[in-house]
């Protein structure tokens, strides 16, 4: 099992879901489809914990993370290395439980080939596999 | 967070469930952040108001504020709506059009003033001054070349902060929060055309998604220039602001004052491999050209009018040039009717970029604003290539 340091800046102490990575950052509006939750080059987000060096563009992003979250389709955790008031509000009505990446970036890019194993938050502890 | 005993009667639902769910939602976001306190705004500016963009969701929670007698504490303006007019391409479905009124009603019935991206020709802050707003143009705009203070907010966020007149002390509220990371010189040769800085625009903000860059270069640009800049780093930045040499109030204090993490420098060569990518193949029919991303100022409109003034005759069936401006724009209806006649609309309070045009047939956009080019492929479902704003009028007025 691998281990990672994360930062809880919203939402759940312990968060249990399939690991999602997107290596680049992208943003809500525009590169996520609202209907099926799929994100070019990661697939599903859907009830996923989802890991992305930050979230980009738009500050109508909140919307469609509320909309996801009205379909049951929004990720269940969102751990990011940026954090930003539009993202955070996007989680706080979307309610969706957000982290910062607190381990190194050697770490972060070491994250995409775990990609698809159950990743679990337990307080500031991102546990994989 | 520190909270006043009136701050934390709103939250306990004493002013009933809009202002305490906007109490919950900005606290929260202000703890996250590490805000110690709330501060008054004098103006928030909403975004999120295209049916195409926020859909059904967004909808029922506007919805759910309006109906819940919600008002607006300070002056408010909002963003443009999707184009709901009748134009030569057609028209947008019946029930899109009805959802998307229910969205300006209920906005208008909470007290926003306006539906325009540029907000600061609606309203122009004052240096110092504190603000809600949610358009990322705007932010920049305001940060960077007013020297007034806003977070880059989220839509309902702003909307949110609009109905307490509040927002939490954190970002680039605090002097600390606009300091900048990364310089970016920019070389260019004689004069820059808005086309170029909308190129430089989208270029800088992938050098520095997430951090506020200094940018030298650009000193004897003008405020619509760069405005063009901004709109389009604020495409791919996440970024409130930037610091421009001599531009920006207090830019040496800000420089003096940071710690640089990285420098890049461009040149306008640089950008060729870029325009090579936007070379799209030109289909036949279904082409809009569209200048107004964001709004047009009052002096860009003036000018434009001036030169489709002397026009005479054009064949209309050769597509359209849509014109953005705020909804706050009078013109009278002999100017209109002319530009009718000649295929030129303006769409007052509208945005094509958060409009599925694809919907009425068009297949190509002709613009000259990187923010439309980044954005329009994926939210208008149209292919899009940038030119230079005379080329564009020359090519339309050809026909």
């Amino acid at each position: 099992m691998k281990t990672y340091e994360v930062l809880r800046i919203y939402g759940f102490e312990n968060v249990c879901g399939e690991l999602k990575v997107s290596t680049h950052p992208f943003s809500f509006l525009g590169d996520v489809v609202v209907e099926n939750a799929e994100v070019k080059g990661v697939g599903s987000i859907a009830r996923s914990v989802l890991v992305v060096p930050a979230l980009v563009g738009s500050t109508v992003g909140p919307y469609v993370l509320y909309a996801l979250s009205r379909r049951g389709l929004a990720p269940k955790a969102l751990v990011t290395k940026s954090v930003d008031p539009t993202l955070v509000a996007g989680c706080v009505l979307a309610g969706v439980s957000l982290y910062k990446f607190v381990s190194s970036a050697a770490d972060f890019n070491e994250l995409k080939t775990l990609e698809g194993l159950n990743a679990c938050i337990e307080g500031n502890i991102l546990k994989i596999g | 967070m520190y909270l006043t005993r009136e701050e934390e009667a709103i939250l306990n639902g004493e002013l009933g469930y809009p202002y305490a769910l906007a109490m919950k939602v900005i606290t929260t976001v202000g703890d996250s952040l590490g805000a110690e306190r709330l501060i008054p705004v004098v103006h928030a500016h909403v975004s999120g108001i295209s049916y195409f963009n926020i859909g059904d969701a967004g909808l029922e929670f506007i919805e759910s504020l309006a109906t819940s007698n919600a008002r607006f504490q300070v002056f408010t303006t909002a963003n443009p709506y999707a184009v709901i007019i009748d134009s030569s391409y057609g028209s947008l479905p019946e029930d899109v059009r009805s959802k998307q009124l229910k969205i300006i009603n209920y906005l208008r019935g909470m007290g926003a003033r306006a539906f325009t991206c540029a907000p600061y020709y609606v309203r122009r802050p004052s240096y110092g001054e504190h603000l809600a707003w949610a358009e990322s143009n705007a932010v920049l705009f305001a940060n960077s070349l007013i020297g007034a203070w806003s977070n880059r907010e989220g839509g309902p966020l702003a909307l949110l902060e609009g109905l307490l007149g509040k927002t939490y002390a954190a970002g680039v509220h605090l002097r600390e929060g606009r300091s900048p990371k990364c310089v970016t010189s920019i070389k260019t040769e004689g004069s820059v055309s808005f086309f170029h800085l909308s190129l430089i625009g989208l270029k800088i903000g992938e050098l520095c998604p997430d951090s506020i860059p200094f940018v030298e270069g650009l000193e004897g640009v003008s405020e619509e220039g760069i405005r063009a800049f901004l709109a389009s780093f604020g495409s791919t930045s996440n970024a409130p602001m930037v610091v421009f040499n001599k531009l920006t109030p207090d830019s040496q204090e800000l420089l003096e004052n940071s710690d640089i993490e990285e420098r890049f420098s461009i040149s306008l060569g640089d950008l060729r491999e870029v325009l090579l990518d936007f070379k799209e193949a030109r289909e036949s029919g279904g082409i809009l050209y569209f200048i107004g991303c964001p709004h047009l100022s009052p002096g860009e409109f003036a000018h434009l009018l001036g030169r489709l003034r002397s026009v005479g005759k054009r064949d209309s069936s050769m597509g359209e040039l849509w014109l953005g401006v705020s909804d706050t724009v009078s013109l009278d209806e002999e100017i209109t009717n002319y530009l009718g006649r000649i295929g030129v609309r303006v769409v007052k309070g509208m945005c094509p970029v958060t409009t599925k045009l694809s919907l009425v047939g068009i297949k190509y956009v002709v613009t000259d604003s990187g923010k439309a080019l980044h954005y329009m492929p994926k939210l208008a479902g149209v292919k899009v290539v940038i030119k230079d704003r005379e080329e564009i009028l020359r090519e339309f007025l050809r026909g």
